[in-house]
């Protein structure tokens, strides 16, 4: 049921944050590709196959988009937003993994289609633990209808 | 024995003409005179009268001696002079009898057949008379029947002839000649035709042969001219009625002309629209008028034979029969007097009354009455009477009526000037058109400081200060007030003792009915109390002003810090986290993968530093809360407190369940609130009172509500209570009365509650004792409240949660 081979595009600019989801996603034994964007722009061009990702196969669809919304350059929201209004990305799973807990980014990201909205832990056990039941969930228990698009292609 | 003959006799038809003719032209002359004894008075009535009855006699007497001559005797005949004259004086004294009965003013049958007997007897003696006065020697005899019809003729004619002459009205004039002649004619007819029958009934006897120088034929008249005294007697007798007709003849214009006059009097008598008549010494009435008569109601023959008497009102009738007493006597010429008649229907009328006597030398005969209807103008002086007699009632009514409401008026007048006079606030006072003050009240004495005495006829512009008086102000404003009615304005007046206040004034020019300018009232009005207050609240609105727009400028301040704020709470929550959970994550990582080459003390520190980061982001998380609480809109809604607790309660059981806590909370405590704020309010509290009852082996932790006038919410527990002393810096932020290694916690969390009851509109306090355990009271604003849904779920009866 693991599909190794299909990449999660972890959009955060932290280095701490990056190298502690990296840390955890080891940690649960999660063998996907972990592609790293730094800014909305990176996740953007990955996603789309623009700008340094020119030429690339965007039908190669991420499997999920962890998504930070305090970013450099274009924001979390904007980047979901451009997912959510692309055909191409319009059924990628999209968690926002953030620090903050305001009311009003949990409105507006859900407004704007994401599938899951989880605050980042200080407690860096209970950070491990997060990432971990999103990798299970998201990775093998969730059914996507892109998927059998992808394996039909 | 000489043999008796019968005479033969024989008739000289000329002359028996002339005897016809003699008889109608002295029946003429007699009737013209005793005609014209009606319009005549006193002396001239009764010459007229003994005139027309000699001249009567004369031609009866003078007819029957021509007659005489006119028959043919055989023998002369010689008279007997006594007789003849005695002939003469029965006839002259019989006509005048008969014209003495026929001459009056009412004439009736009976007055014609005496008269007329009188007259037929003057003739019938004269005839018989002079045929007695005969001296021959011859017998008569007379025929019974031709004689008694001599005698009847005579009366029939004669009474023919007088009512022709005295009962006929008088005519035109050519008629009324005709009219005289027709009875002459007749007259002549009576006298010549009682002759002549009484001529045929005799019959003439002598013995035969006994009278000297008798003639068988009659050549010789019974009359002759040589008979001295008969000739002298019928040229006596002609000359007379030839000097009458002559005289006749002469006064005939005179008398033409007052006939006409009496013609025209009596047509004016009888048509004039005044009532006039002729009235009898004795009252009766003689004549009336067309006008009288429908006065007085009667047709013109009713009332002869009345007297004036019994057609006057019986009250007016003794004042009249004094005047005409009076009149009577000669004391007076005529009286007038307006009095009432009875009408023939006995209704009275008035009538204006000119009664004048006529006299005829000095003799009374009788009185003229003219008489106006005034019936009329009595009615419509009657009507005036009443009608002023109503007018009067009505203007005494009105003159009542009038006091009243003068009576009214005064006490009106007399209440306004009281309410004028006790004004205090106002100056109110009379200005006479020329400014001189005529009134002065209470509060014109307050203002301005004068007393009446002192200022009334005064000119007002005594308050106006000498520039104002300067520049005719004064003046300007009388002038303006008296052209537009008003005046209004505003500025420095000058009181009695010289101060100057600020004055609001008010000028009505006042008119009388007629619209002539009788004054003008004046209103002064003391505006230093009114310029001081508004002044004052200028003052105070300037302020207000100020700091409105400081409040202005500092709640946009305020709106941009809170955005900042905003920013730098989210920049915390997002970035500052972000570094702990570094710190955090990497401590667990070395403790984790590192172990075995740190010893026991630098596991020891890293365990502190990890402490330490989750501490920090506890205080952040506790910091973001308080924060957001006191920002951002409420959404009021009714609220169950009691779920709320119950759920909190719940959820704190499930986290220790080894504790033992009794929690009593009451049921359906509905208020209108926020919910997410009550929620995070009632959590903290009931935290704080399971966090401070965990030294206890048995706690007993309460949610209820006292009801002392407003529902006073609390949250009792039996835990470590506190101090009351530092009770004040308990809803402090960050502030805490416990360490954290007793009882941890970042002291946000009483703050956030105070925060969250005050956004309410509430009040939060607090009852502890150390050990004893503490109690924190709270209520919510009447404002939020609603009234509340009773909740229906028995399972919400209160309940008692054990462990």
């Amino acid at each position: 049921m693991i599909q190794p081979n299909r990449a999660i595009l972890l959009v955060e600019d932290n280095p701490v944050d990056e190298e502690l989801t990296v840390i955890a996603f080891e940690k649960s034994h999660i063998g996907n590709e972990l592609v790293i964007a730094r800014d909305g722009v990176e996740a953007l061009d990955y996603l789309f196959g623009t700008g340094a990702y020119e030429g690339r196969n965007v039908q190669d669809r991420p499997q999920l988009v962890l998504l930070d919304l305090k970013l450099p350059k274009v924001d979390g929201l904007e980047v979901l937003r451009a997912i959510r209004n692309n055909e191409l990305t319009r059924n990628t799973p999209v968690v926002v993994l953030t620090s903050s807990k305001e009311q009003r980014d949990l409105v507006d990201a859900y407004n704007l289609g994401t599938n899951a909205y989880v605050r980042k832990p200080v407690d860096f056990s209970e950070f491990a633990e997060a990432i971990k039941q999103l990798g299970l969930f998201w990775l093998i228990l969730n059914e996507s209808p892109e998927l059998f698009v992808k394996q039909n292609v | 024995m000489p043999n008796i003959v019968e005479i033969k006799t024989h008739w000289e038809t000329q002359l028996v003409a002339l005897s016809v003719l003699i008889a109608i032209f002295g029946s003429y002359i007699a009737l013209d005179f005793a005609g014209r004894m009606k319009s005549v008075q006193g002396l001239n009535r009764a010459l007229w009268g003994m005139g027309s009855a000699l001249m009567m006699g004369l031609a009866i007497w003078t007819m029957h001696f021509v007659g005489m001559m006119a028959l043919m005797m055989p023998m002369p005949v010689a008279y007997d002079e006594r007789l003849v004259v005695l002939s003469i004086l029965a006839a002259i004294a019989g006509s005048g009898i008969a014209f003495a009965i026929m001459n009056r003013p009412t004439l009736n049958w009976s007055h014609v057949i005496a008269g007329s007997i009188a007259m037929g007897l003057a003739i019938f003696v004269m005839h018989y008379t002079g045929m007695a006065s005969m001296q021959m020697h011859v017998w008569i005899r007379y025929e019974p029947v031709l004689f008694i019809l001599s005698v009847i003729i005579a009366i029939i004619a004669s009474a023919a002839a007088l009512w022709i002459t005295f009962r006929l009205k008088r005519q035109e004039s050519d008629v009324w000649f005709w009219q005289k002649l027709v009875s002459a004619v007749v007259m002549g007819f009576a006298v010549s035709g009682m002759h002549y029958t009484g001529m045929a009934a005799a019959h003439y006897f002598h013995m035969e042969n006994t009278i000297p120088g008798m003639n068988i034929v009659p050549t010789v008249g019974t009359f002759k001219l040589s008979d001295l005294l008969i000739t002298a007697s019928i040229l006596f007798g002609l000359t007379l009625l030839l000097l009458s007709a002559l005289l006749t003849s002469e006064r005939q214009a005179a008398l033409d002309s007052a006939q006409e006059s009496e013609k025209r009097f009596l047509a004016t008598f009888e048509q004039v629209a005044t009532g006039m008549a002729l009235v009898g010494l004795q009252g009766e009435w003689l004549k009336l008028n067309q006008k009288y008569c429908e006065i007085l109601g009667y047709y013109p023959g009713e009332l002869l034979g009345m007297t004036f008497q019994a057609t006057t009102y019986p009250a007016d009738l003794e004042v009249e029969m004094k005047l005409y007493q009076k009149l009577l006597a000669g004391g007076i010429n005529f009286y007038k007097l307006e009095k009432r008649h009875i009408r023939k229907d006995g209704v009275p009328v008035w009538v204006d009354l000119t009664v004048s006597l006529i006299r005829e030398l000095g003799k009374p005969l009788y009185t003229v009455v003219v008489a106006e209807d005034i019936s009329e103008r009595k009615k419509a002086q009657e009507d005036l009477y009443q009608l002023n007699e109503e007018l009067e009632q009505r203007v005494r009514e009105r003159v009542e009526e009038l006091e009243v409401l003068n009576a009214e008026l005064l006490l009106n007048e007399e209440r306004f000037r009281l309410i004028v006079e006790s004004v205090k606030d106002y100056a109110i006072m009379m200005l006479s058109p020329d400014g001189t003050i005529l009134t002065w009240n209470k509060g014109a004495i307050q203002i301005m400081g004068y007393t009446p005495e002192e200022i009334i006829g005064q000119p007002f512009t005594k308050f106006y200060p000498p520039e104002a008086i300067q520049s005719r102000w004064p003046n300007h404003e009388l002038k303006i007030a008296k052209e537009q009615g008003r005046f209004e304005d505003e500025g420095w007046r000058v009181r009695k003792d010289g101060s100057r206040f600020c004055a609001n004034v008010i000028l009505t020019a006042l008119y009388d009915s007629k619209g002539s300018l009788i004054g003008f009232a004046k209103i002064t009005r003391d505006l230093t109390e009114q310029k001081k207050a508004q002044e004052e609240l200028q003052a105070s609105e300037q302020k207000y002003r100020e700091l409105s727009e400081t409040l202005q400028f500092q709640s946009t301040q305020l709106g941009t810090l809170n955005k900042e704020l905003e920013a730098f709470c989210y920049s915390v929550s997002h970035d500052l986290r972000a570094p702990l959970r570094g710190i955090d994550g990497f401590s667990q990582i070395l403790l984790e993968q590192y172990n075995n080459q740190l010893d026991e003390q630098g596991q020891h520190y890293l365990s502190r530093v990890r402490q330490g980061s989750q501490q920090m982001g506890k205080l952040i998380d506790d910091m973001l809360q308080l924060s957001r609480l006191t920002r951002g809109e409420m959404s009021i809604q009714p609220v169950n407190l009691s779920e709320l607790a119950k759920e909190i309660t719940h959820d704190l059981q499930e986290r220790e369940p080894e504790r033992h806590v009794e929690f009593v909370i009451a049921d359906d405590l509905m208020v209108n609130g926020d919910e997410h704020l009550l929620q995070a309010a009632i959590q903290n509290l009931l935290d704080n009172a399971w966090k401070y009852t965990s030294k206890h082996a048995q706690a007993h932790i309460e949610f209820g509500v006292k009801n002392n006038g407003q529902p006073t919410y609390f949250v009792r527990d039996d835990g470590a209570g506190f101090d009351m002393k530092y009770a004040g810096k308990l809803f402090g932020a960050f502030q805490r009365l416990h360490g954290n290694a007793e009882f941890p916690g970042t002291g946000v969390g009483l703050a956030t509650v105070a925060r969250i009851i005050h956004r309410h509109g509430g009040e939060i306090w607090t009852q502890a004792e150390i050990e004893k355990g503490a109690t924190f009271y709270f209520t919510l604003s009447n404002t939020s409240r609603k009234p509340m849904e009773k909740n229906s779920d028995d399972t919400a009866k209160q309940g008692h949660f054990v462990s």
